[in-house]
This record gives C-alpha cells, sequence and structure tokens, in this order.
C-alpha cells in the first residue's frame, strides 16, 4: 500500500485521501435528503398540498425541504440559518450563533481549568497517599455515574441561592464532567515511571520532589493530553447541560432549549451543529498545544 | 514517659481525637432556653456512646493495631461513637435548645468525631492484603467505611447549622423520600433501565460492532467515514434528545433511541481499535502467518480456513481486550499436534 502511495504524485495523493471521504459524504447527503422527503411528506401534503389539486413529484419535494418546521430539515436549510444567523446579524445580538457559542465556550474553558486544576491536584494527593488511593479513588469513579443532567439543576440552585449565577455555576458542572478523564490520566501516569527510572533517581540522590518534577510530572505527560482532550469535550457538553435549567437566557444550550420549546427545529439543527464545530475548534485548541508543550509531538 | 510522648507522636491525629472528646465532656454542648447548660451525662442514650467516644479515641493513641479484626473492631467503635451527637440531634432535646445553637462542647466532639473518621479509614487503608478475605475487605471496605463518615459528617453539619432542605437536604431526609416513594421509583426503574436502556444498549452496541466490522473489512470505509464519525461524535448528544422525542414520541422508543445514538460510538471507536490496532499480531497468534511469496495472510497449516483465523482474531480483541505484550506467541493446531512457535516482527 505504502509502495502504491508513493508512486502517486500529490495531488493524487490528496485525491486518494479525500475521495472516500467526499463519496461517503455525498451518500450521507443523498440519504439525507431522501430522508427529510420520507418524514416531511405526511405534512407537507395535509398542510398545502392539500389545498391545490393536482401537485405533482416536484411540488413534493420543494415543500419537503422548504418546511418551516419540518421534522427533519434538509441539510441546506440548517446551513443557511448556521450561516445567516452569523452573517445578517450583530455579533452581540441573541440572535447570532456566535455569541451564545462565546457564552457557552467562556463557561467551558474556565470549567476546563478549574476541572484540570481539581483532576491534577486529586491524581497528586492520590498518587501519594495509599489511604487515598484505597478511599477516595473508587468514589471518583463512582461520581461519573450519576448522571450529570440531575447534578446540574442542584448545582445551580445552591449556586444561585449563594448569589452566583452566570458563567461560574455552569463552569462547574463543566468541571463535573472534566476533572474525571484528568484525575484517572494523571495516577496513571504519574505512576508510569518502572522500577528502573526510579532506582536511578535514587541513584542519584534525587530527593522526593525532585523525582516527582523531573521523572514523574514528564513521564505523566502523554497521559495527560489525551486525557485533555476527551475532558474539554465533555465540558462543553457539561456547559450545554448546565445552560439547559437556567431559564435559556444565552449560550448554545439555550439555543437548543428555545428551538424545542417553539418545535422550531431548524434552530435545534443549527445550534447542534455550532457546537460540534465549537467541540472541533476546542479539542484542536488542545491538540495545538499537544504538538507545541510535547518533547517529540504526538505520540 | 518517654513512651507516651513516642506514642503521642506516632498517632498525632489520635491524640487530637481524645483530647477534644475529653473537651466535649467539660465544656456545654449548649443552653436552654431558662440558660441551663446541657453536658452529655444530661441525655442519657448519647451519654453511652459518647463515652465509647472517648474510650476509641484514647484506644486509639495507645494502640496503632496491624492485623485484620482489632482494625475492625476499632472502626465499629469509631461508628458507635458517631451515633451520640446523631441521637443527640435526633431527639427533641435539640428543639428546647435555645435557638438551637450548638455550643463549644458540641463541636468539640464533632471535631474529635472527624479526627477519628480519619484514622479508622487511614488504618483499614494501610492494613497488609493477606489472603482472599482481608484483600477483599480492605479493598471494598476502605471506600466504604470512607464514604460512610462523610454521611456521618454532612447529616451532623446540616442538621446543627440547620440549613434549608433546599439547598442541602440531609442524608436522613433523603432515606425518607426514597423510603416514601419506593413504589414510584420502582417504576421509574423499570421505564428507565428495562425499557429505555437494556434495549437501548444491546441495538447500540450491536449496530457499532457490525458497523466497525464493517468498517474494518472495507478500506475504502475506513478512510471515508471514520473521519465523519469523528465529526459526528463531536455533537453533544444531550442536543439529540429533543429532536428523538420529536421523531419517536414521549414513550420509551425516544430514549431508547438517545441511548442507541450514545452506545454506538464508543462501541465502534473500541471496536474499531480492536481489530486494527493488533489486526496482524492477532491473526498471528489465531494461526496465520505471512506468506513468504505473497506477502499476504495465510493460514499456518492446511487443517484451519483463512475464515476460522479471521474469526478467531476478530473475536479475541473485543471480548478479552486484552493486548499481546509478548513478541512470541505459540498456536496448536489440534490435528497436526504439532506445536508451532513463531516470532513477530513489529
Amino acid at each position: 500500500m505504502a509502495a502504491t502511495e508513493a508512486r502517486r504524485g500529490a495531488a493524487g495523493a490528496l485525491w486518494f485521501r479525500a475521495a472516500p471521504v467526499l463519496a461517503v459524504l455525498g451518500v450521507v447527503l443523498v440519504l439525507w435528503y431522501a430522508l427529510a422527503v420520507w418524514l416531511n411528506a405526511p405534512q407537507v401534503i395535509e398542510r398545502t398540498l392539500s389545498a391545490q389539486p393536482g401537485w405533482g413529484a416536484i411540488d413534493l419535494l420543494r415543500g419537503a425541504w422548504a418546511m418551516d418546521r419540518p421534522v427533519l430539515p434538509a441539510p441546506h436549510q440548517i446551513a443557511l440559518d448556521l450561516v445567516g444567523s452569523i452573517v445578517d446579524w450583530p455579533l452581540d445580538s441573541p440572535r447570532n450563533l456566535l455569541f451564545h457559542a462565546a457564552v457557552t465556550s467562556a463557561a467551558t474553558l474556565l470549567g476546563f481549568a478549574m476541572g484540570t486544576l481539581l483532576g491534577a491536584v486529586l491524581a497528586v494527593a492520590i498518587v501519594h497517599s495509599r489511604t487515598l488511593d484505597r478511599s477516595l479513588f473508587p468514589w471518583i469513579i463512582a461520581s461519573q455515574t450519576v448522571p450529570v443532567l440531575a447534578i446540574a439543576p442542584i448545582i445551580i440552585v445552591i449556586l444561585g441561592s449563594m448569589g452566583m449565577t452566570g458563567t461560574f455555576p455552569k463552569a462547574i458542572i463543566s468541571m463535573y464532567l472534566c476533572f474525571f478523564p484528568v484525575a484517572v490520566a494523571l495516577v496513571k501516569g504519574l505512576r508510569s515511571p518502572g522500577v528502573i527510572e526510579t532506582e536511578l533517581l535514587h541513584t542519584y540522590a534525587a530527593s522526593k520532589p525532585q523525582a516527582f518534577w523531573k521523572l514523574r510530572v514528564p513521564a505523566s505527560l502523554p497521559f495527560l493530553f489525551p486525557a485533555l482532550r476527551v475532558g474539554i469535550a465533555a465540558g462543553l457538553v457539561g456547559a450545554i447541560v448546565g445552560e439547559l435549567p437556567t431559564g435559556a437566557q444565552a449560550g448554545l444550550g439555550a439555543r437548543l432549549l428555545t428551538g424545542s420549546y417553539y418545535g422550531n427545529t431548524v434552530q435545534i439543527w443549527s445550534a447542534l451543529v455550532m457546537s460540534a464545530l465549537l467541540g472541533l475548534a476546542l479539542t484542536g485548541l488542545v491538540a495545538l498545544a499537544e504538538r507545541l508543550l510535547t518533547p517529540g509531538g504526538r505520540r | 514517659m518517654t513512651a507516651l510522648v513516642a506514642l503521642i507522636r506516632a498517632q498525632r491525629l489520635a491524640t487530637l481525637a481524645a483530647v477534644f472528646a475529653a473537651l466535649s465532656f467539660v465544656l456545654p454542648l449548649g443552653f436552654s432556653a431558662k440558660g441551663q447548660a446541657l453536658h452529655w451525662p444530661n441525655v442519657a442514650g448519647p451519654f453511652v456512646f459518647a463515652c465509647c467516644g472517648l474510650f476509641t479515641a484514647l484506644l486509639a493513641v495507645l494502640r496503632p493495631p496491624r492485623r485484620l479484626a482489632p482494625v475492625l473492631g476499632f472502626a465499629l467503635l469509631g461508628a458507635l461513637a458517631a451515633l451520640a451527637p446523631l441521637i443527640l440531634l435526633a431527639t427533641d432535646v435539640a428543639a428546647a435548645l435555645d435557638a438551637a445553637t450548638w455550643r463549644s462542647g458540641f463541636w468539640c466532639y464533632t471535631f474529635a468525631l472527624a479526627c477519628l473518621g480519619v484514622t479508622t479509614v487511614r488504618r483499614l487503608a494501610a492494613l497488609e492484603p493477606g489472603g482472599g478475605f482481608s484483600a477483599a475487605l480492605s479493598a471494598y471496605g476502605t471506600p466504604l467505611l470512607f464514604g460512610a463518615w462523610v454521611i456521618v459528617l454532612w447529616q451532623l453539619l446540616v442538621r446543627a447549622f440547620d440549613v434549608p432542605q433546599v439547598l442541602l437536604p440531609a442524608p436522613s431526609a433523603v432515606w425518607r423520600a426514597l423510603w416514601a416513594s419506593f413504589g414510584v421509583l420502582a417504576g421509574d426503574f423499570e421505564q428507565t433501565v428495562l425499557h429505555a436502556v437494556l434495549i437501548g444498549l444491546v441495538a447500540g452496541s450491536a449496530l457499532g460492532f457490525v458497523v466497525g466490522v464493517l468498517i474494518d473489512r472495507s478500506a475504502f470505509l475506513q478512510r471515508g467515514l471514520l473521519p465523519l464519525a469523528a465529526l459526528a461524535s463531536t455533537v453533544p448528544l444531550v442536543g439529540i434528545a429533543p429532536i428523538m422525542v420529536m421523531w419517536f414520541g414521549f414513550d420509551w422508543h425516544s430514549k431508547a433511541a438517545v441511548v442507541v445514538v450514545m452506545t454506538f460510538f464508543p462501541m465502534l471507536v473500541n471496536t474499531l481499535a480492536g481489530l486494527a490496532g493488533h489486526w496482524s499480531l492477532k491473526r498471528h497468534t489465531a494461526g496465520g502467518h505471512v506468506d513468504n511469496l505473497t506477502g499476504e495472510f495465510a493460514p499456518i497449516c492446511q487443517h484451519v480456513t483463512a475464515e476460522q483465523v479471521d474469526l478467531h482474531a476478530l473475536m479475541a480483541p473485543a471480548f478479552l481486550g486484552k493486548r499481546q505484550n509478548n513478541r512470541f506467541g505459540q498456536w496448536q493446531c489440534h490435528s497436526c499436534r504439532g506445536r508451532k512457535a513463531f516470532i513477530f516482527r513489529s
């Protein structure tokens, strides 16, 4: 395979990579449009076409792909809604999806920072204390079996009664999801140095802090960054969940909620696409940091 | 004397617990409306348990046990000590107190209890796992004991500070609510777990497994579908819930559909990792080898077919999930009766 690939030119290699993606994408789009017709057809026929006799297949297709509140919106409707909301409205307008994305990403990033810190502190404590390893670690794992959807309103009520609203409660929920992968991966990473490395530092008469900073921390980096990528994606979900019970003021979660209140499916789908893009951007950010910070790049 | 100092120095936390437990017998627990001070001897039931607490704290200073039975007995005594303030809070003595304020004696005992709790957890964790039973006890007992102490202190602090139930209910209130609405919760369990989760889980993982195998078998799909699957998996699945309700209605079908979507991606990713990552390695261990002439995988002897090799290789990673760490593998054909060992080239 490698030999045949080397024989192709640069453009050929690009085509070799892009063609399957494009083909599958095309198939998905065709299926999506077909599914949209199939799901929307009953409503189109009932609402508009039954009034005008003698309608044909073209009318049905046109109606199904341009419905106001479709069961499944066509891809171009979602794309138009997404682009329209960004282009037509100023950045600080609640109708602009970038505004909501900024609100959500602020909560995500704050929660991610707090969660990473909490996870790191927990991991260091667990690695150094047998008591915490035995008593606390099982509860950290158990904490993730509690559905975050149930925790979110509790946290919002408690913090709200303390006078904290806005970004901070959402960041706490996002932290709750973020700290777990970081803590687990760091515990694994900090313990990854083998007997040989530990004994080498022992022969150098390295102190415990020296052994920690010069052996354990660098050894944990390859474990840390994949966890951070998982963590920031989980943090985004946490921030969106945190926006659901707050009464829908701003943020992608609020956008999803208002969309489902008013049955505005196009809005739900465009908010979903926007949050997927945001998740991609945030994960990309962490991957970039990984490439810059890990010697030798991504492993 | 020096022996006592050495003991105290070795057991600082337990000494702290003993000192504060003793203080709680001297200082007033609270004041009644008439201005009368409340002490442990004024309340019969809690008094017994408070004495037990003082005894336990003193015992903790004197003897750091190493074996299983004393450690367990120590944990049990600590649990008895925790009963004193819990009973005190539950009785109507607390209601008769002046504005329900707790004084220094009560806080001293609570602090002593916290120290005692940390000591018991620490000792159970430090237990050297010997046999099967004590190892299991150390592995499962430590987190359970830790959780129990957290619940005890939670109950104590919430009741003593009289935290509004809207903010943080006491564990006892949670337990009462759980017991009272048992029937409703059982119905919810049936609806959520037996309908939505089980059906969704089976359907979602089956779908993920099948799609994973299909992607793995076809290089075209692997290059085409994987980037799109990665993109789709960044969609926060909470947002899918309202769409699923719109499509499948308010019954359990919509919930099962969400579960299907949520289980699909992890299953797909892990199936692919199991298949692709160690595919060639697994084929080796399953009885295949690289043919010298064609450069392709072939069964190692004529008694197995290529399909059998593939099937064997397919099942191993998905269900065992174990990596083949050693570079040497052995495979035995039952017909040839000859063991063939070979070395993997990575």
